[in-house]
This record gives structure tokens, C-alpha cells and sequence, in this order.
């Protein structure tokens, strides 16, 4: 029988959904958390003090004594200086070997943060590639790719599917029936934001143009990236195998450059400072300006030589229109304008997202209950859903505990984090088949809950954020607090048999 | 107070273009408003609507703030309305 188009797109949209949607939750609610990933590498890092008036001056005068201590013989330094998202000296180095040195310092000290953790990085990595590295394959980045396809794919698809969705635009009817008042739910968290989901699946993948289009680059530009790179980023672009390091030659302190750099880009305006072949004749140091007030991926640089000219002046006002777009659009995936407001705002947004997805999934599930109760294949579709929904939140709250947990030092502790997500990804599975899908989603959520409400409490931090007045570390204690009477709220909701909380309904 | 002014006009738009459709009309109010009225509804939404970034714009620059209302002011005011729906449904 020939099917109509709506037929297809009904089936193109729950089974694309359905098997892409496991892995879009964890996308979307990582992309999600991710936005905070600043305040959380400071919140999973007690070492550092809290509630500083942070100068920028000082701040860069103490990276650069640590580098000529620590790297004096380096091609490559970089100093990001502190922010008040995150109060943190970070220091980069390269050695001959090519070698990257990561270090966290005091800004005012200079004494080392010996904690070494991913920090809010942790969801980035799953958020952008299911943390598998990048640098040993692409296997991440092309799945995350293909996962952001069929969420546009999803999009479009549904609005042909759900032909209701804008009569009933605010319709929820949380006492019907489990498959009506999912529906409602998949509609309602779309319908109202599918600007955002669009956008953000769109602009996802317009970031990672390099990996749908590998060959454009080498075939346009003779093989040549690095020629790509400097016409589409803009940037100076210098590799460092290339070029030997000239001659020693004393670099002056780096806050003169700095100050000639600020002329151009705003006082107080730099956010980090690269340094190519410090304490050489050919030294290039290239100041980057911060992004909070621009709706702008690209960022104003300035590259001087060592007696101070200006060798390179990339100003994003400066620059032609196709790029400022390409930038701007960026931008709005990559979130690093706009400060606490903003941020906030993605925050509950990107919740509708991954919400949008956890309902969807719960529609498949709801819909076939009746009559494919039983069955293997409907058992195992539904413990994945627990797994992909309900596991995937407990993991990302038991990342934080295990690095509060896990003394410093211990060998290993960097991977200790991504290890444990996929235990208790194992886990989850493992108790929805065994427990029954309704059980392992009320026991699981409650869990998320138990965990968001008692991170804060861990050794008593949240006691020390309140009398330190340390405003970002209490806000994300807020956060957790609130997520986990959200998720403790859908648990009580969720214990109820559905009979018990079926009342008649308009069809 | 620019943002907070352009959230509550938001509000209200999406609360007048939800009460102007027939099916919140019933779940919400338990009857249907004649179509008169629910013209003028919708020419107050869009109104409201219109009027609402600027607030918001005003404060913190035009293109961040048209931004920040679009993708994300936009639908979580969207939710609080839904929310407001169910409950006044339910009661």
C-alpha cells in the first residue's frame, strides 16, 4: 500500500526520534549544563579562593613569572587571566616536544592549584564529541554531527506529524491518560521553542562545517589549511613545527604589549595572551579580546613583535560582512556573550530541549504499552529509555560527586570521571530490566534528586560558600538545589499508577 | 528592569493568544468567547508582542537582547503560561 506523506514522516519521525533521540538527551542535556561549565570547574575546585577583586595587571605579571620560571625554553605560552565566573589564573605551555603543560594558579599569588580536574569541561567533551578525544579519532564529533542532523530532520518532520501543534500550543493535561499527557508535553516543550531547538541544531552543525565538508578546505586551498585558516578565521595562524625559533632575545613584560594592544581593543578588555617563541627574535605576542558584550564567536586580536609594532590589527568591525555573519551566527551556539542573564536563559531553554526528547521518548513508549507490553523488544526499548533518560541524569550529577570525592592525587583521577558515567549507565540499564521500567523511573529520578540536593552538602561547602558570600559557588549550590526538587517533584508524579491518576478528559 | 518589564509583556501576549483559541478556551475558562472577542484578543497579543523586546532592548543593546527574547525569553514565558493554563484548568 503506497503511504501518504504525512505516513512517512510519521515514520521517519518516530524511529529517527526514537533511536537518535537516546543520544540527543545526553547531547542536549550536557550542551545544556555546559553553560555553566565556568562556575562549575570553579565549584568542583575549593582551592580556590573564593570572593577576590581580581587585577588583571597583577594577574598577568604573575602568569608571566610563572611561565619564565616553569617554560622559559617553550614555543608557546598562553595566559587566560581570571574572570569572576572563574577566579583563576590558567597557564599553558608548550615544550620542544610539543608537549601541553596545563597549570591553575592563584592570580594573586602564583601558588599552584594542585587539584587537577575537567571541571565543567567534562560535559563539553560529551556535549561536543561523547568525550572520545579528538585527537585519537572523529568517531565522537561524526555521531554528534549525525545526531544534530536527525534533530533538524526531527524538527521539520514533526511539524508535519503533530498537525495540532499550534490550536493546541499551551495545551497540557498533566491528569490524562500517560500517552496523551506525554504528547502534550513532546508538543508543548517543542511547539514554544522550536526557534531554539532549530537554531541550535542548525548552528551546531554550522560549527563543525570542517567535519561535513573535509575536502572543500585542502581541494580550494591547494592542501593547504593553514591558508584556509587565515582567511576564514581571519587570524595569524603560525604553525610552530614550520618555523624555527630565532635567536634569544630578551621579550619585555608582557602588560607593555598588553597596553598597546588595549589601545585598539578597550582597556580591561583582554581575555587571554599568546606568546609564540617567548625570549626570541622572532617572538610574536598576540592579545585576544574577551567576548561578553558581542554577539560574536570571533574574538578582536592584535599580534605585536617583540620591539612592540603591530604586526596584525584583526578587528571584528573591520572585517567583511560574510565573516561578521558566519561569527554572529556561531555565536549563538557558542555561548560567550551576554554574562548571567543569558546564560540563564539558555539554561531553561536548552531543559525544554532535553525535555522535549525525554518526552518523545516516553510517546513511543507510552503509546505501545497497551498492546506490546511483554514483549522483548518493547522491554528493551524501555529500559533504554531509562537508561538514556533517567541513567544519563544520575551520571551527570555523579560526575560531581567522584571529583569531590576522589582525593587529590590519586593516579588516574582524570579519567576516574568519564569511567563512572559509564558504570552507572550500566547500572541503570541493568536495574530498569531487572525492576520494570515504572519502578526504575521513579527510584532513578528520586536518585537524581537525592544527589542534585546533596551535592551542595558535601563536606559542608555549601556553609562555607554562605559565609564567604561567594555569590557564583552559591548560585550553582541554588541550581542543584532547584534541579533536584524538579527531578524529586517528577518522581512523586511519576509513583502514582496511571489509573489512579486518570480523569476524563476532552479528546 | 528593562528585561523584567519585556518577560511580562511577553506574558501577557501569549497568555491573550492562548485564551483567543477555542481549545484553551474550554480546558481553561469551560466555554467558548464569541469570535469578536477573540479578534480583539489577537490583535492585543500581537500588539503586546511587539511591543515586548523593546524593553528589553533598550537596556541591554538590540542585538543581544533580540536574541536572548527570541530563542529563549520566547518560550520559557511560553511555558509559564502553560503552566498557568494547567493550573487554572485543573482548579
Amino acid at each position: 500500500m503506497r503511504k501518504t506523506f504525512t505516513q512517512s514522516m510519521a515514520f521517519l519521525h518516530t524511529w529517527c526520534g526514537l533511536v537518535f533521540g537516546w543520544l540527543l538527551f545526553v547531547v542536549l542535556l550536557t550542551g545544556t549544563i555546559t553553560v555553566f561549565r565556568g562556575e562549575i570547574s570553579y565549584w568542583l575546585t575549593p582551592e580556590i579562593r573564593g570572593g577576590l577583586q581580581v587585577d588583571p595587571v597583577r594577574s598577568l605579571q604573575v602568569g608571566e613569572d610563572y611561565l619564565r620560571a616553569h617554560g622559559p625554553d617553550s614555543r608557546l605560552w598562553r595566559i587566560t587571566l581570571p574572570t569572576t565566573r572563574e577566579p583563576v589564573l590558567k597557564v599553558n605551555w608548550r615544550d620542544d616536544k610539543g608537549v601541553t603543560q596545563n597549570r591553575r594558579l592563584d592570580p594573586e599569588t602564583g601558588q599552584e592549584i594542585v587539584r587537577q580536574t575537567e571541571g565543567g569541561d567534562f560535559y563539553l567533551e560529551l556535549h561536543e564529541g561523547f568525550h572520545i578525544d579528538r585527537g585519537e579519532n572523529l568517531f565522537g564529533f561524526i555521531v554528534v554531527c549525525l545526531t544534530g542532523m536527525a534533530m533538524l530532520i526531527s524538527c521539520v518532520s514533526g511539524i508535519v506529524v503533530h498537525k495540532r501543534i499550534l490550536k493546541d500550543m499551551f495545551l497540557f493535561r498533566p491528569e490524562a491518560s500517560a500517552h496523551r499527557s506525554w504528547l502534550d508535553a513532546h508538543n508543548l516543550l517543542g511547539v514554544l521553542a522550536l526557534p531554539f531547538h532549530m537554531m541550535m541544531a542548525f548552528t551546531g552543525i554550522f560549527l563543525l562545517y570542517w567535519l561535513f565538508l573535509p575536502s572543500a578546505a585542502p581541494v580550494l586551498y591547494k592542501g593547504g589549511n593553514p591558508e584556509f585558516r587565515i582567511e576564514a578565521n581571519g587570524q595569524l595562524y603560525r604553525q610552530l613545527k614550520d618555523i624555527e625559533p630565532g635567536a634569544a632575545a630578551p621579550t619585555g613584560p608582557l602588560s607593555l604589549y598588553v597596553d598597546k594592544a588595549e589601545a585598539l581593543i578597550g582597556k580591561g578588555r583582554t581575555a587571554y595572551v599568546y606568546v609564540r617563541d617567548p625570549g626570541r627574535d622572532n617572538a610574536v605576542i598576540e592579545v585576544y579580546r574577551e567576548r561578553t558584550e558581542r554577539v560574536s564567536q570571533q574574538v578582536d586580536q592584535i599580534a605585536l613583535d617583540r620591539s612592540g609594532g603591530i604586526i596584525r590589527a584583526q578587528l571584528i568591525s573591520r572585517m567583511s560582512i560574510p565573516f561578521q555573519v558566519q561569527s554572529f551566527i556561531a555565536s549563538w551556539h557558542w555561548l560567550e556573550w551576554g554574562g548571567n542573564l543569558v546564560r540563564w536563559f539558555y539554561y531553561l531553554a536548552g531543559w525544554m530541549g532535553a525535555g522535549l526528547v525525554a518526552a518523545g521518548c516516553s510517546v513511543f513508549a507510552a503509546k505501545r504499552r497497551r498492546h506490546s507490553e511483554g514483549k522483548a523488544w518493547f522491554q528493551a526499548v524501555e529500559a533504554i529509555n531509562v537508561m538514556a533518560i533517567a541513567g544519563v541524569c544520575i551520571a551527570c550529577v555523579a560526575y560531581l560527586w567522584i571529583e569531590r570525592l576522589t582525593p587529590v592525587g590519586v593516579p588516574g583521577r582524570e579519567t576516574i570521571g568519564i569511567q563512572v558515567f559509564c558504570v552507572i549507565l550500566g547500572a541503570s540499564l541493568v536495574h530498569a530490566a531487572l525492576r520494570g521500567s515504572r519502578r526504575a523511573w521513579v527510584e532513578q529520578m528520586a536518585l537524581t534528586a537525592i544527589l542534585c540536593v546533596g551535592a551542595p552538602l558535601l563536606n559542608g561547602q555549601i556553609l562555607r560558600h554562605l559565609a564567604s558570600a561567594d555569590w557564583v559557588r552559591m548560585s550553582v549550590d541554588a541550581a542543584l538545589i532547584a534541579t533536584g526538587v524538579c527531578f524529586g517533584a517528577a518522581a512523586w508524579r511519576l509513583r502514582a499508577p496511571e489509573a489512579a491518576r486518570l480523569k476524563p478528559v476532552e479528546a | 528592569m528593562g528585561v523584567l518589564v519585556s518577560l511580562v509583556l511577553t506574558f501577557l501576549a501569549l497568555g491573550l493568544f492562548a485564551v483567543a483559541m477555542a481549545r484553551h478556551q474550554r480546558y481553561a475558562l469551560g466555554r467558548v468567547l464569541s469570535s469578536r472577542t477573540v479578534r480583539l484578543l489577537r490583535v492585543a497579543a500581537w500588539l503586546l508582542l511587539a511591543a515586548a523586546p523593546l524593553p528589553w532592548m533598550a537596556e541591554r543593546g538590540a542585538l543581544m537582547s533580540l536574541v536572548t527574547w527570541l530563542f529563549c525569553g520566547l518560550p520559557v514565558m511560553g511555558l509559564a503560561v502553560a503552566a498557568a493554563l494547567t493550573k487554572k484548568g485543573r482548579s
